[in-house]
């Protein structure tokens, strides 16, 4: 589909997708509100039961986001419902639409929607990782697994070890040839090839034997050959094992038939969300199982596909596209301001991102009005130009040296920041009914390429006495918290060593000053080493955080380092690797030696470390300015963004690469084979054409994180000309073509007039403006220091009202009283033969039972079971859960979910049985009036013949009312008189069920 | 100040890093000295596991046998005899004596065969030790000289220092021991290569702006290479990559430094110099 003809608009009120449709979303048209939508709707109208719903996502934060959102609107949508007259009116188009039809499908739809959310557990929400893992769980036999496969998340160190045998294998065999590739390149073969693109076909094939580039080659086949045997002989396989083996199921020539069918059979409607960051794999996992065969929604924004790093490939996405049924757009933005949006469309100007099929199309704003007030900007997007004066020039075309531009930028953002958070401008809420706030530094964004580009920001910014947080993906590995830890670790594996004990002295976690240890002599140092004694004994008794907490409060740590001025970047970060420590102690068992081997491994290895958990934490929640990487700002908004950098270029250099590249018919392909192979230069032309629409689509994404307002930097550098927004700038048709590299004007009046003239484009929205030459222009007092930071700490105060309900509690602690309550009912049974109901039935809604609460198994007679808390009493409430007691009556439960015990010595079996959708009652049998139940009364209430014993004959019968059976907890429990007047407790297998008092 | 002990390594190695490579250079240059047959030392190290298997570890060894046959050959000359150990125990003023022993000694010739390349560090314990002996003894034309390798391997350097008149000799070790006892209270700032490379310059005549490129060259990493300034005692002392300035910032306590070199614009200019420039004085270097 070409720019020329945009496609059509998604109407959440139209028909539903049918067949494979591809949804391009773009930034802030609210991907994840049309995804809840679609499945709300999926459901109510009966295409799709819960169950048979998949919705992929990538990642696991997104996924349970999109959960929590789906069942929202899934709430929302049966409330409303509840009420069709109203639900007509809703501002929801989805519940307006649902709401409008005759009483009969209206209250059909609600009744899906109940049973939908009854069984909301039932719901396939996951990444594509967890799904590839529940279909090979799933498929069994048809899928080439080894049951008992180990996942792993880490392959690094087993593909090092390959690269080391081969390696040594390829150059110590007798008569081999000289080291044609050193030890240092045969490791980044290896990591290409099987870490970072498992998938890619390698090249270069044809180089002749024996030269380098083939012994290169070899290698990395050999290296992935190896590597994928190891795997298996150790059982484990990685996360992209996952999705290549369910791929290679279903492809499967003899079996894929059969694989390919029982996916279809569970799955009705897939729904896939940020499907630009798919794969080919990927893709055709969703193509052989759901294209053409089921209703496939792949929804994502190709204009923001920036993971190509982390082996996504936008490509996948175009090719999905292609073969798509139906293409559309969601076209209203409800992120933005109208007239910042207009400003990103001059700016814009309808680019082509990289591919002709990946372009910026004009959005709607979704609000009027300004969210930055108090007065709407003419001009929201800002773009200031850094002229050639007073500063380092090269070259021929004068160029400004790119150091010497970055700090004149980076001095000129922290001005305007400054300025903005002197203007005294307001925060006015979207929302109807809030009151305007003023803007302070946490609603201000810097959106920055590089973590070099992030922390020159942040010098800047706190050199003017601004609080500013990097967010971003740096190890804490990397820090001195973590050189810390190994100190302290040493000094205490060997307290005697007065070396270790003194160089430990003087780090932060103990805090002593050179002078301090000088004057204290042998003693002070003796004090400490004691203390490491003593603390030794708590990190073998109490792990790595009960050392942490003694060494926090006799050193008096939060007091002392958060007097400091980046004290609380020096206690979190030092928590943070506590923390670390302590799960890794606990889960590999380690002592002190062992912790201190993988600490060191750790920091060695803490550049490349892109893990999430050892990511540095935010420091401080107050309110600060925020540096992020573009990467880690996707997803999120800021009322003001700016962005220094997007003139600097990234990457470039003369290093022996290993560039990606596509083959003619699509096919990822890995280079290699070294500088000097045949097709070196032309693949990394091909990388670096790929990257540069990289580069685009993260301007793409940094632009349009901002809500209201938006400050670029343009300067005439020596990297300024394959910069993507240069190439945007200066393009004369960035809708046609953008070449690689675009020349930089030689003075600054071509530059100025040029960008003008880029301003005055139909939608307007942009100012250009020069940034006053360095050293003109007054600089503006630092401004005072936020309160609270005068140096004197107070603690924090709670200010939130605590949820005494909800506690994790010990088994016993919720056991204790069912033992002497259960004797006592043991007594009253034998006094009076049966029980007797003495109080009131408890009132539904509200009678939460308390957490000691005693109940009983309703399974296993006199095993008692833990009461279900107020947030366990939901309808995703399964199985009381429950332990033995003693040695002879036992009820474990098992992973299939049945029950087996014994009772006085037979062993008995139980397995589950149906559950109320409603009340997550447990049911022999459906009674025939829940499925089809229109009215709240009568989903569980067990209103017809046969099907109302309850339980099943067979099985025990349950004290409804009482009280004592979990499931009366719920808001539409029956009241106490429609069930059996005389409840027996504990049938026996040859007693009969009682009837229902209702029939 | 590091205490990163090294973790045992139970793999195959395949890519020895310069560590290892120097103690397989220095375990070599060693035997070689003390007489054992070239062959003979070849095989131990291959027997030893310490290099990667043949015929990648034979390249290695090959280029070290080849450094170490250069080290050998130049210093033959000077290894007449065997080597003595000299007790040494020289008075100095203000009641000071200097106790201990240097070893290597053949002959007039305090020797010292290294594998590593020529660097301050050595050349200023060569020189000590010089100053001790000379000090305790003066009855006969005390020389040390530092066999090294060179910048460009198979290169190697001789440095030779002295013969140094006693009172000199007296005058130039009261000066390091008094920079010693005031660097066991605090820090000297004073890094080995850095005021070596500062004296240097300055000794050759060039003006201070000049000699202090010199030292930063030393003292700043760049990407390229470490300096001085990411050695863990520097940076804990001076700050994380702290610049030169830290260290011009530093000022002596009155009459550490003396009146020597009072032309110099930093103290620690005059400190580097103080220490430095005698020893550049007697100083003599070859590259063979």
């Amino acid at each position: 589909m070409s720019a020329a003809t945009p496609p059509a608009v998604v109407d959440l009120r139209g028909p539903l997708p049918t067949g494979t449709s591809v949804l391009e979303a773009s930034a802030g048209t609210g991907k994840t509100y049309t995804i809840a939508g679609l499945v709300t709707r999926y459901i109510a109208e009966g295409h799709a039961r819960l169950g048979e719903l998949l919705v992929v996502t990538f990642g696991r934060a997104a996924t349970s986001e999109l959960r929590t959102r789906v069942r929202e609107r899934l709430v929302t949508a049966r409330d409303a419902l509840a009420d069709p007259a109203t639900g007509r009116g809703s501002a929801d188009p989805v519940v307006a639409l649902l709401a409008d039809g005759t009483a009969a499908e209206v209250a059909e739809r609600h009744a899906r929607l109940t049973e939908a959310l009854a069984g909301f557990d039932a719901a396939t929400v996951a990444t594509i990782h967890q799904f590839c893992q529940q279909v090979l769980q799933g498929l069994g036999i048809v899928a080439d697994v080894d049951p008992g496969t180990e996942l792993v998340t880490d392959l690094a160190d087993l593909v090092a070890e390959v690269c080391d045998d081969l390696y040594l294998l390829f150059h110590c065999r007798p008569g081999s040839p000289p080291a044609s590739f050193t030890h240092e390149r045969a490791r980044a073969v290896a990591r290409a090839a099987v870490i970072e693109d498992p998938q890619a076909v390698l090249a270069p094939d044809d180089a002749d034997r024996d030269t380098p580039a083939d012994l290169q080659w070899r290698f990395a086949r050999a290296v992935r050959e190896e590597v994928e045997r190891r795997k298996r002989r150790a059982r484990v396989q990685g996360f992209d094992d996952l999705l290549v083996r369910v791929r290679d199921a279903l492809d499967h020539p003899a079996t894929g038939k059969q694989a390919r069918e029982r996916l279809r059979e569970r799955y009705r409607v897939v729904l896939v969300d940020e499907f630009q960051d798919t794969d080919p794999v990927q893709w055709d996992v969703f193509r052989l199982a759901f294209h053409d065969s089921r209703d496939l929604v792949l929804i994502g924004d190709p204009k923001q596909a920036i993971y190509a790093f982390r082996g996504a490939d936008v490509r996948a996405y175009l090719s999905a596209a292609q073969a798509a049924t139906t293409r559309a757009t969601l076209d209203t933005n409800w992120r933005s301001d109208t007239g910042l949006l207009a400003g990103l469309e001059t700016v814009f100007r309808g680019a082509a991102l990289g591919d002709p099929a990946i372009v910026v199309r004009p959005v709607r704003a979704g609000h009027a009005g300004c969210a930055v007030g108090p007065t709407a900007d003419p001009a929201p997007v800002r773009m200031r130009v850094l002229p050639r004066a007073g500063l380092e020039l090269k070259g021929r075309a004068q160029l400004i040296q790119v150091d010497a531009a970055r700090r004149a930028v980076a001095a000129d953002l922290a001005t305007q920041v400054q300025a903005l958070l002197e203007e005294e401008a307001t925060i006015v809420p979207r929302g109807p009914g809030g009151a305007p706030r003023p803007l302070v530094p946490r609603d201000v964004a810097v959106l920055v390429r590089t973590k070099a580009q992030a922390d020159l920001v942040r010098d800047v910014l706190q050199a003017r006495g601004f609080p500013t947080v990097v967010t971003g993906t740096s190890s804490v590995f990397g820090t001195d918290a973590a050189r810390d830890w190994v100190l302290l670790l040493e000094a205490l594996e060997q307290p005697h060593r007065r070396r270790r004990v003194r160089r430990l002295a003087l780090t932060p976690l103990i805090g002593s000053s050179a002078a301090e240890l000088e004057a204290g002599g042998q003693e002070a140092t003796d004090e400490l080493a004691d203390a490491l004694r003593r603390w030794e004994d708590v990190l073998r008794r109490r792990g790595v955080a009960g050392l942490f907490a003694a060494v926090a409060q006799e050193r008096a740590l939060a007091a002392r380092l958060l007097s400091l001025p980046d004290g609380e970047r020096l206690v979190t970060d030092r928590r943070h690797v506590a923390e670390a420590l302590h799960a890794e102690a606990l889960e590999s068992s380690l002592g002190i030696g062992g912790l201190l081997a993988w600490l060191r491994a750790r920091i060695d290895e803490a550049r490349g470390d892109l893990d999430q958990e050892r990511s540095r934490r935010l420091d401080t929640d107050d309110a600060a300015i925020q540096v992020v990487t573009v990467h880690a700002s996707k997803g999120l908004e800021f009322p003001v963004v700016f962005l220094p950098f997007a003139w600097d270029a990234f990457g470039g250099g003369t290093w022996e690469r290993l560039p990606r590249s596509y083959d003619a018919v699509g096919r990822r392909v890995r280079y290699v084979g070294g500088r000097n192979g045949p097709g070196y230069a032309a693949a990394c032309r091909a990388e670096d054409a790929d990257s540069a629409g990289e580069e685009l689509r993260l301007l793409y994404v940094a632009a349009t994180r901002a809500v209201s307002r938006l400050v670029l930097w343009w300067a005439p550098s020596t990297k300024t000309q394959p910069s993507p927004l240069h190439r945007l700038l200066f393009s004369p048709d960035p809708s046609v073509a953008m070449p690689v590299n675009v020349a930089v004007p030689d003075n600054d009046g071509d530059a100025m007039s040029r960008l003008q003239a880029v301003a005055a484009g139909p939608r307007g929205g942009v100012r250009v403006e020069p940034v006053p030459a360095a050293g003109a222009g007054p600089v503006a007092a630092p401004p005072a220091p936020a309160g609270g930071v005068d140096g004197t700490l107070t603690a924090a105060r709670l200010g939130r009202p605590v949820d005494t309900d909800w506690r994790r509690t010990s088994y016993t602690a919720l056991t204790r009283d069912t033992h002497s309550a259960g004797a006592a009912s043991a007594r009253n049974r034998t006094s009076s033969g049966r029980t007797t109901r003495t109080t009131p039935p408890r009132s539904p809604a509200i009678s939460r039972p308390r957490t000691s609460r005693p109940i009983r198994c309703p399974r296993w007679p006199r095993s008692p079971v833990a009461p279900p808390s107020a947030r366990w009493c939901t309808p995703s409430w399964r199985r009381p859960s429950s332990r033995p007691t003693t040695r002879s009556r036992r009820c474990a439960r098992r992973p299939d979910g049945r029950c087996s015990g014994t009772v006085g010595g037979s062993t008995r079996t139980r397995s589950p049985r149906h559950w109320c959708p409603r009340c997550a009652r447990r049911w022999g049998r459906w009674p025939t009036g829940v499925r089809s139940a229109t009215s709240r009364a009568a989903t569980c209430s067990p209103n017809s013949t046969s099907s109302c014993r309850w339980p099943a004959a067979t099985s025990w019968t349950a004290t409804c009312g009482s009280g004592r059976w979990p499931g009366c907890w719920t808001s539409t429990c029956p009241p106490a008189t429609a069930w059996p007047a005389t409840p027996r407790p504990f049938a026996t297998r040859s007693s009969p069920g009682s009837r229902c008092a209702a029939t | 100040m590091n205490s990163a002990d090294e973790e045992p390594d139970d793999a195959m190695p395949v890519e020895p890093g310069p560590l290892e490579l120097w103690a397989v250079g220095d375990r070599v240059l060693r035997s070689r000295l003390r007489g054992v047959g070239a062959a003979e030392v070849r095989e131990l190290e291959r027997a030893r596991g310490a290099l990667p298997p043949p015929p990648l570890g034979d390249r290695q060894l090959a280029a070290i046998g080849t450094r170490v046959d250069r080290l050998v050959d130049v210093s033959a000359p000077l290894r007449t005899g065997p080597a003595q150990t000299l007790a040494v125990d020289a008075a100095l003023a203000g009641g000071l004596r200097v106790l201990g022993a240097v070893g290597g000694v053949h002959g007039d010739v305090l020797l010292t065969v290294t594998y590593s390349r020529v660097r301050p560090k050595q050349r200023l314990r060569a020189w000590v030790e010089l100053l001790a002996l000379t000090a305790t003894r003066h009855d006969r034309p005390w020389r040390a000289v530092v066999v090294g390798r060179g910048d460009d391997d198979p290169d190697v350097t001789v440095v030779t220092l002295g013969p140094v008149g006693a009172e000199d000799a007296r005058a130039a070790l009261a000066d390091l021991v008094r920079l010693r006892a005031h660097g066991c209270c605090g820090p000297l700032p004073v890094p080995v290569g850095t005021g070596a490379g500062y004296a240097e310059a300055r000794s050759r005549g060039r003006d201070p702006g000049s000699a202090r490129v010199a030292a930063e060259s030393a003292w700043a990493s760049s990407y390229r290479r470490d300096g001085e300034d990411v050695d863990a005692a520097h940076a804990l002392i001076w700050g994380e990559a702290a610049s030169l300035t830290v260290l011009e910032d530093w000022t002596a306590s009155p009459g550490l430094l003396g009146d020597a070199h009072r032309d110099e614009p930093t103290d620690f200019g005059r400190l580097a110099r103080t220490i430095w420039q005698p020893l550049l004085d007697a100083e003599r270097t070859v590259v063979r």
